[in-house]
């Protein structure tokens, strides 16, 4: 995840975990929705992403496999994932 | 005469004997019956609120229409049955209030240093790493905190609600960010229409102060910049001859005010402007180790600014209408996500400065990793804001000068009906980024002559002879710094970049945060006990 792109905070919980990211390619902020947030959550706590942990994490988030590779290569275009290829 | 709000439960108790301070403006609030006291400074601009209905609002507790309404004011508010204080603040930050209750020892006022001056009497003062980092890097944001932990400020728009019998204190904001955000209008299509409407609206939102002030000498202030010409231009329509402008000119700083544009512009309409001219200000020729002040961490009497004031009173000028917050209102059509989520915006800003801008640079390792992490951000409290916030919170460090000398800055762009407004600018000119404001104002060719469409530059260049100039006692400062104690600096590496012919310190952007280091080391080292 890159760090100065998102900051996730205890304190997203009080607004449903909906935060905002900034895309330093078009220099705007970008909302991060409940879906989103929680893919960069366990993003963040498995100290990235990789082809042994995709399954426990669309597992554990019980979310679609497809869905999930949209929306980690959306947030890799914009910047706030970066991807180690 | 002592002009400050100065309060102080050691030395008196909370029935407000003597009253507050009197002032030309705003009106001075003095409500008194068997069961509350409510003391203060209030004026309304948009008739939802009346200085008559104050005492029912609290006691019907409906500070949320107070606070969201076009008023300055701030108000304390006793009930003496229980014995509980509300101290509140208006949305845009008009009359900054500092404050301290510690073991109930409670001090209020309007100038930061004489509450610091009562608790370090008693109290070790420890600093605040999130406001020391907020003040050197000028990162304003909404906080109650301050650059010392046992001391708070009023974050705008917001309730300080003490329970005195019991000791308890809490703080919360009463702005209605979402409710503004949801009542924005259907978005303009026609530029030509947005430009006419942008002009009445300031007409409308300058005449509803200009009524409350017409007995008061008041001026403008102007620059070659659009926003003050604007509120210029409106107040002129209201005042005519009686309005003269005020500006301050420098040699440093001619891209922030062209004379000729200024002088253009008011003879095209008719102004009256006289000019104060401050390069012997940003030149730092004078010695400032003898003119900087132990108790005022940003030296504002030893600036341009301190200086132009003081020829304003002797003038007997009592309000000066301004341009403040002007040119964040034309990016209001973007706030929604900055606002709903200001600590993260903060934090990017944060980001922003200490690694895109390098400034990174001036601070030690330990001081950037703190300035970045988590902890820092999730201590903060959010204080949602609809006036701009970049303009109406920097003011808190300078309010003091102002309010002693009885002036009152009339901020117009502060008006939330006018960020209303701007927030339904048509989606051609949001996409234009940083050319808004030329697209707008070009469609009103009869205010502003065509010279006046050029870039306009801040005071960056003003804070670039101060380490060169001031070299001596910036040796000095650092030799004994307080920040480098604090681990926030790199004592050997800032004399390094001082004693280099080129170095960072010849960026304006470095330049300003090295002096407010300076000053605030300084301080800290006069002041901490």
């Amino acid at each position: 995840m890159n760090k100065l792109s998102v900051l996730l905070l205890e304190q997203d919980q009080k607004k449903g975990f909906n935060t905002v990211a900034y895309n330093h390619k078009t220099d705007k902020l970008m909302a991060i929705r409940p879906k989103e947030y929680s893919i960069l959550k366990f993003i963040s706590d498995s100290n990235g992403l990789s082809s042994e942990n995709i399954e426990a994490m669309v597992h554990k988030l019980q979310i679609d496999v497809t869905e999930a590779e949209k929306i980690v290569s959306e947030l890799i275009k914009q910047g706030i994932l970066q991807s180690c290829d | 005469m002592i002009k400050q709000i100065f309060l102080d439960s050691n030395i008196v108790d909370f029935n407000f004997v003597d009253g507050l301070p009197e002032r030309s403006f705003p009106e001075k609030i003095d409500y008194r019956n068997a069961d509350s006291i409510l003391v203060g400074y209030f004026a309304n601009y948009d008739g939802l609120v009346t200085s008559d209905s104050l005492s029912q609002i609290f006691a019907g507790n409906n500070l949320t229409k107070l606070v969201n309404s076009n008023s300055d004011f701030l108000l304390f508010f006793l009930e003496k049955k229980t014995n509980r204080l509300r101290i509140v603040l208006d949305q845009s930050n008009s009359i900054p209030c500092f404050f301290s209750y510690l073991n109930g020892h409670l001090v209020v006022s309007t100038q930061f240093t004489k509450v610091v001056g009562e608790v370090k009497k008693n109290t070790k003062l420890n600093v605040n790493f999130d406001g020391l980092i907020t003040w050197l890097l000028w990162e304003w944001h909404a906080t109650e905190k301050t650059l010392f932990e046992e001391i708070k400020v009023i974050p705008p728009g917001s309730v300080v609600d003490i329970d005195l019998n019991n000791k308890k204190l809490k703080v919360e904001s009463m702005v209605d960010l979402q409710g503004f955000l949801a009542n924005t209008g259907e978005k303009y299509t026609n530029t030509v229409a947005f430009a006419q409407d942008w002009k009445k609206m300031m007409l409308q939102i300058v005449a509803d102060r200009a009524k409350k002030i017409l007995d008061k000498k008041t001026t403008c202030d102007l620059s070659s910049g659009f926003d003050c010409t604007l509120v210029a231009y409106s107040l002129h329509k209201i005042l005519g001859n009686q309005l003269t402008c005020n500006s301050k000119v420098s040699d440093i700083t001619k891209e922030e005010t062209d004379i000729n544009i200024m002088n253009k512009f008011a003879k095209l309409h008719k102004i009256k402007l006289e000019t104060v001219d401050t390069t012997k200000f940003d030149q730092y020729e004078a010695n400032l180790s003898s003119d900087w002040n132990k108790h005022d961490p940003f030296q504002i009497a030893a600036t341009g600014f301190e200086n132009y004031l003081k020829i304003l009173e002797n003038k007997g000028v009592k309000v000066q209408f301004t341009g403040e917050g002007g040119d964040e209102s034309y990016s209001a059509s973007e706030m929604d996500l900055s606002e709903t989520f200001p600590v993260q915006n903060s934090y990017f800003i944060n980001v922003m400065y200490l690694k895109k801008m390098g400034l990174e640079r001036l601070f030690t390792k330990g001081a950037v990793d703190f300035s970045l992490s988590k902890d820092r951000f999730d201590s903060r409290k959010e204080y949602p804001m609809i006036v701009p916030t970049s303009s109406a919170v920097p003011t808190e460090n300078t309010f003091w000068s102002v309010w002693e000398k009885d002036i009152w800055m009339m901020n117009p762009f502060y008006d939330t009906r006018l960020i209303s407004l701007a927030r339904r600018m048509p989606e051609s000119i949001k996409g234009l980024k940083q050319d808004r404001k030329f697209t707008v104002l070009s469609n009103l060719p009869d205010i502003f002559p065509k010279d006046m469409f050029v870039d306009k530059f801040g005071r960056e260049k003003a804070f670039l002879g101060f380490a060169k100039k001031q070299r001596k006692f910036v040796l000095e400062i650092l030799e004994n710094s307080a920040l480098d104690k604090l681990g926030v600096i790199s004592k050997d590496a800032i004399v390094k970049m001082v004693e280099q012919e080129k170095s960072d310190l010849d960026d304006p952007e470095f330049a300003i945060v090295f002096q407010t280091m300076m000053q605030l080391d300084w301080f800290l080292q006069k002041n901490q006990n």
